[in-house]
């Protein structure tokens, strides 16, 4: 009691109620700075300062309220509130604890059975013994450098928000040897780019390619070369001549498929050559005994992928480099930085590059200028860090090594590392549901005459083993099975058919925290309305000399003060359709009401006979507490 | 000829499909003149009449308002209200303008920029008919037809007809025969006509007003009569408002409660039902049911007034988010501890002018009191139900979410006071200066988060316009506290109540 008396000061209690005002008034000001409510939740709310201050409440809390013993009867309101806000917290404290909640996209017509974890994620690291997934424990908001191992692979650094430049950076170890150049339209900036040694990038108007210069002089021999190695032997195949000619290359069949100038994914989802922007993506598909490849000339990377689901798989133990020659005007530039400018009208310039300094391309009329800015010999790719927008989603990168190879993979995409591994970066995914999910429909219908939506609902349907339901989720009426909920939290209907994008979500704190609002607020509504009248029934039968309420009254008042919560209950039995929370709702307003009145009665026959009114008041303060248990027990069945 | 035709306009039940309601015209016509001048003017009916028959000289009427004194230095435009063809030199620039604007993060004359543009386009829209007034449904959105689709379709013909000849009866008849499932009743257009030209609320803040007078003089002159005369003007300001709560409630088919101006109305008559309440509860008369009338009446007054809220005015189609029943719980609850706390403030003011008269007591103490605990009771059940909605419709009870975290910083400045009291640091003075300081924090819990934060701190700073008139009453709040404090250590009242 001693230790406690301090704990219990109210002084404690303002000073910790008015420092909470403050802290939070400075967390939502710097939320109106662009600072996300997550990286708020998880640095400021989340933070151990914050949750000591919360806890030093509590521990208030309760010497509150322990000191305060012995309790007298008519203290239960106070004790309820309290014992209610502990309680809220309590079961906050499971759900930031054991909530388990994420997104789920179903399109239309298909079905899921795993979710991904909300602000959660993870690297797939594949290799040809097989494929590992690896948390990413990295603050999601915050840069930082990473130390983790994951199989063959390291992880290093990770990026919250990157643009979808390439850049690199002098690092004394890096493999690349990379130039940085810009190029002025009119004299205005139009490109800022980066070109690593075999490289070719550019624009429809001008191409760049930073390569040796005896390679330049072969590649100007022909359009595109594909140059396989197998086994140690080298063999280059003309794409657009030698198609469909099976040649052996190391004792295996090589055999090219097709040439694509500009290679796409179609609305289908097929490949296809998009022939009306030409050189943008040239590709070649190509077999290797009787497994499909694709080469990029311009994602030496990427190349060779395998063909088929996702274009992932084993990666290929042989080596494919293709090798193109847009037709268009091109600047080659050799490593010693000298420059070779060929046009379409077959001009030539010549020259040596220097940073700072523009060089103007001939055979144009327009002002068309380049520049080498800086000369990285021994680099290393990096991304460009952005600022996140709103609206626009942010884009996470991580760094990844295996032994001298290093790749920086965005999430959702998937990188190679070297020929022997691939990384893919995405959210983490929940797989152990236990059961699928069907998306049936998805409905938005308008309001009458306007593009704004009027609902959006999912029709679900469940498969569990053998047992089929089917039920509804929308907005404001989730769906709920096996102790999971789902939630309609966005559709994208840009894709066809519509995906619908769900929250899901098993909240073991709900029913608990629920409990503590029932509780704080009930025990409320009567510490703040109902106790002084009570108080004063006390006082007035304190010396009271006349017969106390019969054993009968006295059930008759509690019958009474419980007449709403009984009707309630009874209207649920009788009428299942009803809304239990509508009718729960309606009969605790009904006894809240009849409460008052009695509690109101009570105070007024006092003075004729006090000892009555009091036992009247202790039935009416006895209702009070079924109404709260049944409230509770009502809760407790519609959340589980 | 016009005016004949404004006449029987006015008398028909022309409906409008508008914004996704379908609703009579002359309810159009007010939510257009809103739209365009920020209030409804002597007779919508007639200008948005002119605006569709004579198009030419829809030109150089006036509708337009601009007050944002940097759109005007840039337009080189003075005066308040301008023309069609007053703004048409700007006109390439302003949509130029507005096709770069960044809608989220717009700053204050960005908004501006492209309110202009979308009275503008409305204007021009209205001038070309563009008025769904056939209720043939077209298209996924079941669009009703236009006036100007009428006039391009040969089998509209007569409906075009009988709107050229202003033959507004025969054409209702017409219409209302083509889709009678979706055209609305005589009855339910009758009802929305009565509720637009009785205007309720308008009448109801004047009603408080006086009521506040009336309770004022009672207080004053401690008298018996006078107190009966406010309580009589207040049932009546009371029963308007309930009626045209009421009304509103049956035209738009739902609780009315869905958004600002709906919620400053819930608010106004929270105040209004527990002023009878409290004065009958409450042994010290008076009081209450000045700062009641007084809360109800300034809210009003700014609901009707402000073009801000007035614009929200209007019954308009219930988002999917809102459709809930603990809507119909949690917003009800909120918005009396909002009345609550106004009331609370209002109180403190009371007090603190009977203490700069000299009449430092703690008469109004427990009445500070009981309301602060009911403003802390109805904003902790408001919370509690607002969490439990959260959680039933987006799957978490507490987001940390801006608004959700200044309701919790509001309940917790009252949690605050409540137990400052309990400790005996807080009687009736340090109530009424912490009930002003909360206040602060209550207003821009409510209109703070919507219309200031919302749109970011960085993009919004003060002096561009909304935010000023917050951070006077501030400043003049701050003041008048200082001086009250100054005021009653000098007259050495700060170590009377312990004496007492």
């Amino acid at each position: 009691m001693k230790l406690l008396r301090p704990l219990a000061s109210l002084k404690i209690t303002v000073s910790v109620l008015v420092a909470l005002a403050v802290l939070l008034i400075g967390a939502t000001w710097m939320n109106g700075y662009d600072i996300s409510v997550g990286a708020l939740r998880r640095d400021f709310y989340g933070s151990w300062w914050f949750n000591a201050l919360l806890g030093l409440l509590m521990v208030n809390l309760v010497a509150c309220t322990v000191i305060r013993k012995p309790w007298s009867f008519w203290q239960w309101g106070f004790l309820l509130t309290h014992a209610g806000v502990f309680t809220l917290m309590l079961g906050a404290g499971i759900s930031f604890n054991w909530k388990i909640y994420g997104d789920m996209a179903i399109q239309e017509g298909t079905s899921a059975d795993a979710f991904d974890l909300e602000g959660e994620r993870e690297i797939v690291v594949r290799t040809a013994r097989g494929e590992e997934r690896h948390r990413v424990d990295a603050n999601p908001y915050l840069r930082s450098r990473l130390d983790q191992a994951c199989g063959d692979v390291r992880l290093e650094e990770y990026v919250p928000s990157v643009g979808d430049q390439v850049a690199y950076e002098s690092v004394p170890d890096g493999r690349f040897d990379v130039i940085q150049l810009r190029m002025h339209f009119d004299g205005k900036l139009v490109q800022d780019f980066h070109l690593a040694l075999g490289e070719t990038a550019g624009s429809r108007l001008l191409g760049f390619r930073y390569a040796p210069m005896d390679r330049l002089a072969d590649d100007g021999a022909k359009e595109g070369t594909l140059v396989v190695t197998i086994g140690g032997e080298t063999r280059a195949l003309d794409v657009l001549t030698e198609v469909n000619t099976p040649v052996r290359v190391g004792g295996r069949r090589v055999v090219v498929r097709k040439f694509f100038s500009s290679f796409t994914i179609g609305d289908g989802g097929a490949p296809e050559d998009n022939r009306e922007t030409p050189d943008q993506n040239p590709a070649v598909l190509f077999e290797v005994d009787d497994a499909e490849y694709y080469s990029f000339a311009l994602h030496p990377e990427a190349s060779p992928m395998r063909r088929g689901r996702g274009m992932h798989g084993a990666p290929p133990d042989f080596a494919a480099d293709f090798r193109y020659t847009p037709r268009q005007s091109m600047v080659y530039i050799a490593p010693d930085l000298t420059y070779l400018i060929t046009t379409t009208a077959g001009l030539r310039k010549t020259g040596t590059l220097a940073p700072g300094v523009r060089v103007q391309h001939p055979g144009t009329g327009m002002r068309l200028e380049f520049e080498l800015v800086r000369r990285l010999e021994r680099a290393e790719p990096t991304v460009v860090e952005v600022a996140p927008r709103k609206g626009r989603p942010t884009i996470p990168a991580v760094k990844v090594r295996a032994g001298r190879d290093v790749a920086w993979v965005r999430l959702g995409e998937t990188a190679a590392l070297g020929e022997r591994a691939s990384v893919r970066f995405q959210p983490r995914v929940f797989q152990e549901l236990g059961f699928s999910v069907e998306l049936v429909q998805f409905r938005n219908p308008p309001h009458e005459g306007t593009g704004r939506a009027m609902k959006f609902e999912s029709d679900l349907r469940i498969h569990d083993g053998r047992r089929v339901v089917t039920g509804k989720t929308g907005v404001n009426y989730p769906f709920s099975y096996k102790g999971w909920t789902f939630y309609q939290s966005a559709y994208n209907d840009r894709m066809q058919p519509v995906v619908s994008i769900l929250q899901v979500a098993r909240d073991p704190g709900k029913p608990v925290l629920y409990v503590g609002c029932i509780m704080t607020s009930l025990g409320t509504i009567f510490m703040l309305l109902l106790r002084r009248r009570f108080i004063e029934l006390l006082q007035s039968a304190k010396h009271a000399a006349d017969a106390p309420m019969g054993a009968g009254a006295w059930a008759g008042a509690l019958a009474l003060s419980c007449a709403a919560t009984i009707g309630g209950a009874v209207a649920l039995i009788a009428a299942p359709d009803l809304d239990a929370l509508a009718v729960a709702t309606v009969s605790s307003l009904a006894a809240i009401a009849l409460a008052v009145a009695l509690g109101a009665w009570a105070t007024r026959v006092s003075r004729a006979r006090p000892a009555w009114a009091l036992g009247l008041g202790q039935a009416v303060s006895a209702g009070w507490c079924l109404n709260a248990a049944s409230m509770v027990l009502l809760m407790l069945t519609r959340v589980s | 000829m016009t005016i004949l035709l404004l006449a029987t306009l006015l008398q028909s039940d022309l409906a409008v499909q508008h914004e996704g309601r379908v609703k009579p015209f002359d309810t159009y016509a007010r939510q257009l003149m809103q739209f365009l001048s920020e209030k409804e003017g002597p007779n919508p009916v007639d200008t948005v009449l002119g605006l569709i028959r004579d198009p030419r000289a829809a030109r150089t009427q006036r509708l337009i308002k601009i007050t944002h004194p940097e759109m005007l230095a840039k337009l080189g435009l003075s005066g308040t209200h301008f023309s069609l063809d007053d703004l048409e030199p700007a006109r390439a620039t302003l949509m130029q303008e507005a096709s770069e604007i960044d809608e989220e993060n717009a700053t204050s004359r960005e908004r501006a920029v492209l309110k202009v543009v979308h009275q503008f386009t409305t204007i021009d829209a209205v001038c070309r008919g563009r008025v769904a007034i056939v209720p043939i449904l077209r298209g996924e959105n079941r669009t009703w037809t236009t006036l100007a689709e009428a006039r391009g379709d040969p089998s509209l013909a007569e409906v075009v007809a009988l709107w050229d000849a202003g033959r507004y009866d025969e054409l209702v008849g017409r219409l209302r025969a083509m889709n009678p499932s979706v055209y609305p009743t005589a009855k339910r257009v009758e009802t929305e006509l009565r509720y637009n030209r009785a205007r309720p609320f308008h009448r109801a803040s004047g009603a408080y007003f006086v009521a506040a007078l009336a309770f004022l003089l009672a207080l004053v002159f401690a008298s018996r009569k006078m107190w009966w005369i406010a309580m009589t003007v207040h049932a009546g300001a009371l029963g308007l408002t309930v009626w045209g709560y009421a009304l509103r409630w049956i035209i738009s088919g739902r609780y009315p409660l869905s958004n600002h101006y709906e919620s400053m109305l819930m608010c106004a008559l929270g105040a209004a039902l527990l002023v009878p309440v409290l004065e009958a509860v409450l042994k010290t008369k008076h009081v209450v049911g000045l700062a009641g009338t007084i809360v109800a009446s300034v809210l009003l007054v700014l609901a009707n007034n402000v073009p801000t809220f007035a614009e929200q005015g209007f019954v308009a189609p219930l988002v999917p988010a809102l459709q809930s029943v603990w809507m119909t719980l949690h917003v009800p609850t909120i918005m009396t501890g909002y009345a609550m706390g106004m009331l609370l403030t209002v109180l403190g003011h009371i007090h603190l002018v009977r203490v700069l008269r000299g009449r430092d007591d703690e008469s109004l103490d427990p009445i500070l009191y009981r309301v602060l605990q009911l403003t802390t009771l109805f904003l902790l059940i408001g919370i509690i139900l607002g969490a439990v909605w959260a959680g039933e419709a987006w799957g978490r009870p507490w987001g940390w979410d801006m608004k959700e975290t200044w309701a919790l910083i509001t309940l917790l400045a009252y949690l605050a006071m409540l137990h400052a009291r309990f400790l005996g640091a807080l009687r009736a003075f340090g109530t009424s200066i912490a009930s002003l300081a909360a206040f602060q924090v209550l207003i821009l819990t409510y209109y703070g988060v919507n219309f200031l934060f919302g749109k970011g701190l960085h993009t919004y700073g003060f002096g561009s316009g909304d935010a000023w008139p917050l951070a006077a009453f501030f400043g003049a709040e701050a003041v008048f506290a200082a001086v009250c404090a100054v005021v009653r250590s000098r007259r050495g009242f700060s170590r009377a109540p312990a004496a007492a």
